[in-house]
């Protein structure tokens, strides 16, 4: 009788540790699929997974809250890092003083300089933006942006500078054709390409 | 089981662990904005050695959670009192209901007890498993993988309140509230927790300490106590040693959380004490035996 309460009761405390176990090695495999734009700072993606405690201080601390827990659809090892949105907000890195990185309790968002700073890379969907698509006049990624990293060409159209641009995301969160930006920020060297020239094709 | 007089050091205690809770939930909601009305960070996270070891460990900020190291130390010299009165998740499940002893007690008639009514051996078993526990996190994470996260409790109770500021449900936070009321207030904390295994690995490696270098120490006279076991019943912990143990002046147990039920509990004057730096806060034993009628009906339930 005695042998079996305790085998019980230890039973249960060991398949606990063991589900435990499972799970963590279930992390190990799920790394999801999407891409995930980081804070800056943070843009070592396998160190900072590591690193991150979920503890959600970034996400409470920016303060245009363009920050949000990253859900299940980034994959179980990424649950609940923070992810750069920019449909919330705009990143203000160099205004709000790395609240984010100030905020980490773990250092595993760093303080890069202001130049150095590459959350990811705009790129224009074309079939979407409507100085490409429909010919008309419309420049507000190229008025938001602070960087001076989009041109226009001579027939009002949208086109990205790659290397001036901080992945900032204030076009993407002024796009009139939201909620379905035709610019929009993907990870560093993940940006699709534009095309080239400004030979409009079809229409 | 008939009312148990509740002594002010319980009272002084749930005062203390709702003062932090709020605290915690102050510093975790504090808005963002305006930026320079608000506290910068949860302080509470900065005092959680597992947060100090992933930063050192992965980053190499060695100084920076030197909080973190200050509570480890203050833990070598006087056990693990932020458990017992400062942790926000600990306390929240403490003052949760709990279906254990509703149920242990429907079972303990089966159940092989010792003279204090529980299964000494078992219980002693089941607490080094944090060890084992904290040991897989840390191997993971020496790994590359961040499990960590998952149950840390100061992490998890900052993203809980974090979660519900931002609309969504605390998951983690629900399956520990849900283990606490199923299986016990004190089952996370003492058989489980990361944190909890940390910190009574810096409780044993001051063990040795006299009572006098401690901040907050448990002291027994061995002379005053009759074995009646009323401390080893009232604490939330489970910890049996302190009726068992044979030994006079601070007691060594890496488990304890300094809450003083025990003392509160024990009906001998001077047998246990609380102290701080050899100084007593808090004796046990006001009630005469036979005079008040609650005393004598406190029973071990579980």
């Amino acid at each position: 009788m005695r042998d079996m309460k305790v085998g019980r009761r230890d039973f249960l405390a060991l398949g606990m540790t063991g589900a435990a176990a499972l799970f963590a090695y279930g992390l190990l495999r799920d790394q999801g699929s999407g891409v995930l734009l980081r804070p800056p700072g943070a843009q070592d993606e396998a160190a900072f997974a590591t690193r991150c405690l979920r503890c959600g201080e970034c996400v409470r601390a920016c303060l245009t809250q363009c920050l949000e827990p990253a859900g299940k659809g980034f994959g179980a090892a990424r649950l609940w890092t923070p992810r750069f949105n920019p449909a919330l907000g705009k990143c203000e890195f160099e205004l709000c003083g790395r609240a984010c990185a100030q905020a980490c309790p773990v250092g595993a968002i760093r303080e890069p300089d202001d130049a150095d700073v590459r959350i990811g890379t705009a790129a224009v969907t074309r079939s979407k933006c409507i100085a490409w698509n429909e010919g008309k006049a419309c420049l507000v990624c190229y008025e938001r942006c602070s960087y001076a990293a989009i041109e226009i060409d001579s027939r009002g159209r949208p086109r990205v500078l790659a290397d001036k641009c901080t992945g900032c995301g204030a076009c993407q969160n002024t796009c009139v054709t939201c909620p379905d930006p035709a610019i929009m920020v993907y990870s560093p060297g993940a940006a699709p390409l534009e095309g080239g020239g400004n030979n409009r094709r079809g229409n | 089981m008939k009312k148990q007089r509740r002594r002010a050091v319980h009272w002084v205690r749930r005062a203390v662990q709702l003062a932090f809770i709020a605290l915690f939930v102050a510093s975790a909601w504090a808005a963002a904005w305006p930026p320079n009305a608000t506290l910068d960070e949860n302080f509470f996270l900065r005092v959680d050695p597992l947060a100090g070891i992933t930063a050192a460990w992965e980053s190499g900020l060695w100084l920076y959670l030197l909080p973190a190291w200050i509570l480890l130390g203050l833990t070598a010299l006087s056990g693990r009192f932020f458990c017992g009165w400062i942790c926000p998740l600990g306390s929240a499940v403490e003052m949760l209901p709990s279906l254990e002893s509703r149920r242990a007690r429907k079972i303990s008639r089966l159940r092989p007890r010792d003279i204090f009514g529980r299964t000494i051996r078992a219980d002693d078993r089941r607490i080094r498993l944090k060890y084992v526990f904290l040991g897989i996190l840390l191997l993971l994470f020496s790994l590359g993988i961040n499990a960590i996260w998952i149950f840390d409790p100061l992490v998890v109770a900052n993203r809980a309140v974090i979660f519900v500021l931002l609309g969504g449900v605390p998951f983690v936070f629900i399956a520990l509230v849900v283990l606490a009321v199923v299986v016990g207030p004190r089952f996370w904390c003492q058989e489980m927790c990361p944190l909890g295994a940390c910190l009574s690995l810096a409780s044993m490696a001051g063990s040795r300490l006299p009572a006098a270098a401690s901040p907050l120490a448990l002291v027994k006279d061995e002379g005053a106590c009759t074995h009646c076991g009323k401390c080893a019943c009232a604490c939330p912990f489970g910890i049996t040693e302190v009726a068992d143990s044979r030994k006079t002046g601070r007691l060594f147990m890496a488990d304890c959380a300094l809450c003083g039920e025990c003392v509160a509990a024990c009906p001998e004057k001077g047998a246990l004490s609380l102290r701080a730096l050899g100084a007593p806060l808090l004796g046990s034993g006001k009630a005469r035996e036979g005079q008040e009628g609650l005393e004598g009906a406190i029973t071990c339930e579980t």
